[in-house]
């Protein structure tokens, strides 16, 4: 991959998130053998396994022989549920054994952006098909037959909200020719984030049609931005683009209105003028002025007369609104 | 241990010259070292890596906070006083020791109130920041000869240390960098290694997710998920650790908005069926005792970790006790049967959690940690533990409930029932903190009440049993035996085994169950002539005007021994506000020694 070097410094600002959903699946592999373990156990193994869940520090302390008495296995005669079981572990342990990489993926010339980041995020929803046949088998209700894949692939469209929180940010890479990012709206939701790295010419605000009050949407040639976009809560795209692109940042906590969110570094000075990735040059010009837009703080509108400043028309918070029209009402002359 | 001279001073030391490194090389089986200084002068985070690297290079480490009641309070006044003890060995260290054998003070204040604690050895060295002595400010000028003079009365050997002077020559800001300075002072004097102090430094600024990995991997080891807190000192520590961390192994820490909605999460997610603790210190429990007894009420497992400190009130917010033992295990109104756990080291501490969450589910009650300010904040080096899936115990069972089966299906024989979650096909019912029957019914009756007591009772008695007797350290039989529990085992060990050097007939036992009682003690103390505990809470000396044997107050641990074993077990209790010295503990041994005792 030509853009490796850049791969590794983006998986680098995403340690947390890439860490915290690593660790949810090695948890949960651990709860899986403790029910497959509990499900299997016979009278002889259970003092064993009892005296392990105990600890150390009750070695020599408590007697495991009689506390396994106090312990009830569930020993589920269904001989599908322990499949699920088996089949959802095997599924998390080769997830969680991919390690960062799972969450790297690279579109190969000419295909479709948008097909290969569904069909990634679907490969990590994985996890949560087996999480959910995992808490069915818990609950008594083990679903699917014979050849129902209950551990497969999972879209993105079918996961949950928390799913949608705990996924893991997907690092894209992807020649400049193939960057039509406009389709991938639907998989910004939840801490959804994707974080294309380009490499070669791409358009110059191919992130522009994504630009959303709730969305961090970042393009950035050298990474700079990318912690900010990283710590955002919500959902975020950002692409790492050639010097010739736009540079921008539109960060959703730092104001209600767009020209308080979006921050312009850099434009390109002349305007497009061939195609690329299938836009042509009239769609990319649009892209950028929808940019300028959003930034452009509306020219200020005359307050009426005698009105106070603060009440300048849309521009003020309702409360400002309010405690403005309430000191209208007052007569401060005589305090000097 | 062994100092072996370095290839050169710190960079950071005065004008290198020949002489300076020619060093005289001791070999030491252990040495006490203190820094102190005003609040903020960062003379705690100097000792805390003083301590640690000291750990890395396979020393024996102890290390205690020395920290001021207030948060803030006036520089350069002996009660200001904030710092580090550490005791460092060849071999395991458990304990802090008697007296520091090499000081480095930030200021001669300070120093004066470690003077007057007796804190340090008679010939302690004192690396004394000497800018005080000539301060343009006549007041201080006249603080430090009256200190002088005071220290004057010891026979310590003072060393100046223009420690101010020599870090302006290199930042701007002494007051930011004297820690450091003093860090490199100690890293030469013991030869520690400085590429390993670097990396600890850098990572203290970093705030490795690593290092905190290893202080909480234990509780994610034990199959954690929630973790509801609301800030209290000395317990803080441990949550906001938890909350830098937990989330990413799948857990969950609530700040709530005060003790007694942390708790009521703890106890709503644990009935959920998740795996919950809380953790707080004293005034916190006393918060928590209705939740509490609603957990043991409704038979909902859950484990609330008690950070001891100071008390009653707010007492000595940062400052070591063991005051809550009577609280936790009694302070619930009716009768209110739990576990009540204390573990005795910061190893123990790790591995705990997993022993009371196990111990929390398998009898459907609540599990009472009792740790102090002095585990919590301490630094001990220990085997790296190896948490094993295996600690995991399986999740809640979700599967529909058997026909039949009710929420409190009660084992007459011992009296525990099997845990029912709602969500549960057939499990649902009402939870009350009524006195309620096997359906949860609320219960009109006496004998329902009657009944409910019986079993919820018979679960610690059914637990006692599988309880194994106490190990004592030394000889099954003898003049004297300790007894103590939580963080003086260290301490307690020491001075019985240089009691026993001396010829003493002393031997000790430190209980880790507190409630229920771990088996057998009345037949142990009845093979010693006298049995004492030895504990940091409050007790009545004997001689105390107005106290007679009748009235006196005793230890906590005494209080429930004397009641569990009808034996005549005395105590010797301190509240220092610090943990016990192994040479007061000898001493006391000594004074408590039966008349006609063997040499």
């Amino acid at each position: 991959m030509p853009s490796e070097g850049r791969v590794d410094q983006v998986l680098a600002g995403f340690r947390g998130p890439l860490g915290a959903f690593r660790s949810a699946l090695v948890n949960t592999t651990d709860e899986v053998r403790a029910m497959l373990r509990s499900r299997q156990s016979t009278l002889g193994s259970r003092a064993a396994r009892v005296s392990a869940e105990l600890g150390p520090l009750a070695a020599g302390r408590i007697d495991p022989e009689r506390f396994a008495t106090l312990v009830l296995d569930h020993h589920d005669a269904d001989p599908a549920a322990t499949r699920i079981l088996e089949d959802a572990l095997g599924v998390l342990t080769e997830l969680a054994d991919r390690g960062d990489r799972l969450a790297v993926v690279e579109v190969p010339a000419g295909a479709s952006l948008y097909e290969v980041v569904a069909r990634a995020l679907a490969e990590i929803g994985r996890a949560f098909n087996a999480a959910r046949a995992i808490v069915e088998v818990r609950a008594g209700r083990p679903r699917g037959g014979d050849g129902d894949p209950v551990v497969g692939p999972l879209p993105f469209a079918r996961w949950t909200r928390s799913e949608r929180r705990l996924a893991p940010p997907l690092v894209v890479a992807l020649a400049g020719g193939d960057l039509r990012a406009a389709a991938l709206a639907e998989f910004l939701d939840g801490r959804q984030k994707i974080v294309l790295v380009v490499e070669g010419e791409c358009a110059p605000a191919p992130l522009a049609r994504l630009v959303a009050p709730g969305t961090f949407v970042l393009q950035t040639a050298d990474a700079a931005g990318l912690d900010r976009f990283a710590a955002w809560e919500g959902p975020g795209i950002a692409a790492l683009v050639p010097e010739s692109a736009a540079r921008f940042v539109h960060d959703p906590a730092a104001g209600a209105a767009s020209w308080d969110r979006l921050t312009i570094a850099h434009t390109p000075d002349k305007p497009p003028r061939r195609t690329v990735a299938g836009l042509s040059a009239a769609q990319q010009a649009e892209e950028l002025e929808i940019l300028r837009t959003l930034a452009a703080r509306p020219a200020a509108i005359e307050p009426p007369a005698g009105a106070p400043a603060a009440a300048e028309a849309g521009t003020a918070d309702p409360v400002d609104k309010l405690a403005a029209w309430l000191l209208s009402r007052v007569d401060l002359s005589d305090l000097g | 241990m062994t100092t072996a001279p370095s290839p050169s001073p710190p960079a950071s030391a005065a004008a290198p010259s020949e002489a300076r490194r020619e060093r005289t090389v001791l070999s030491l089986p252990e040495h006490t070292v203190e820094i102190v200084s005003d609040p903020g002068e960062g003379a705690q985070k100097c000792g805390q890596i003083f301590g640690r690297v000291s750990a890395k290079m396979g020393n024996g480490v102890w290390t205690v906070e020395i920290i001021p009641a207030e948060i803030q309070p006036p520089a350069r006044q002996p009660s200001s006083a904030s710092g580090n003890r550490v005791r460092i060995g060849t071999g395991p260290v458990t304990n802090w020791g008697d007296h520091a054998n090499l000081v480095v003070a930030f200021n001669e204040q300070v120093l004066l109130h470690r003077h007057r604690l007796d804190a340090l050895a008679k010939d302690a060295i004192i690396l004394i920041e000497n800018m005080w002595a000539t301060h343009d400010d006549p007041d201080i000028r006249q603080a430090w000869t009256d200190a002088m003079e005071e220290l004057g009365s010891a026979s310590y050997q003072f060393v100046p240390v223009p420690m101010e002077e020599e870090c302006l020559a290199v930042i701007d800001n002494p007051r930011r960098g004297k820690n450091m300075f003093a860090l490199g002072l100690l890293a030469w004097i013991y030869s520690r290694d400085l590429e390993k102090i670097k990396g600890l430094i850098a990572q203290e600024f970093r705030k490795k997710a690593e290092a905190i990995y290893d202080t909480n991997v234990t509780l994610i080891a034990a199959g954690m998920e929630l973790c509801a807190m609301y800030p209290i000192t000395p317990a803080t520590s441990a949550s906001h650790h938890l909350s830098d961390i937990f989330e990413r192994f799948g857990g969950v820490v609530h700040q709530a908005e005060d003790e007694i909605a942390a708790v009521g999460v703890a106890l709503g997610a644990s009935f959920a069926g998740k795996v919950a603790f809380t953790i707080t210190s004293g005034p916190g429990l006393a918060l928590k005792t209705e939740f509490i007894g609603l957990a043991i009420m409704t038979e909902t497992p859950l484990v609330v970790v008690d950070v001891q400190r100071g008390g009653p009130s707010t007492g000595l917010p940062t400052k070591v006790e063991q005051g809550d033992l009577l609280a936790a295990i009694f302070g619930q109104p009716g009768d209110a049967p739990h576990v009540v756990l204390a573990p005795a080291t910061m190893e123990e501490c790790f591995l705990c959690m997993t022993t009371a969450r196990r111990v929390a589910e398998a009898l459907r009650t609540v599990v009472i940690v009792l740790s102090d300010a002095n585990l919590a904040t301490g630094v001990q080096p220990f085997p790296r533990p190896d948490p094993s899936e295996q600690w995991f115990a399986q999740p809640p069972d979700l599967a529909p409930v058997r026909e039949g089966l009710r929420p409190y299906d009660w084992d007459p024989q011992r009296g525990v029932s099997p845990r029912v979650v709602p969500g549960q096909p057939g499990g649902m019912f009402t939870a009350t903190g009524l006195s309620h029957d096997e359906w949860s019914h609320v219960g009109y009756t006496p004998d329902v009440h009657e009944r409910g007591c019986r079993m919820r009772s018979r679960k610690l008695a059914v637990f006692q049993q599988m309880l194994k007797p106490p190990v004592v350290n030394g000889e099954p039989t003898g003049d004297l035996l300790v007894v103590g529990w939580g963080s003086t085992l260290g301490a307690i060990e020491e001075a019985v085994g240089r009691a026993r050097q001396e010829g003493l007939a002393v031997s000790s036992l430190h209980l880790r169950f507190l409630s229920p009682l771990e088996p057998g003690l009345a037949e142990i103390f009845r093979r010693f002539r006298k049995v004492m505990t030895i504990e940091i809470n409050y007790s009545d000396d004997p001689g105390d005007p107005f106290v007679t044997a009748e009235n006196r107050r005793r230890g906590q641990l005494a209080w429930l021994l004397r009641a569990q074993t009808l034996v005549d077990v005395d105590c010797w209790t301190r509240v220092p506000g610090e943990p016990l010295r192994p040479g007061q503990i000898l001493q006391a041994i000594h004074d408590s020694m039966p008349q006609g005792a063997s040499r």
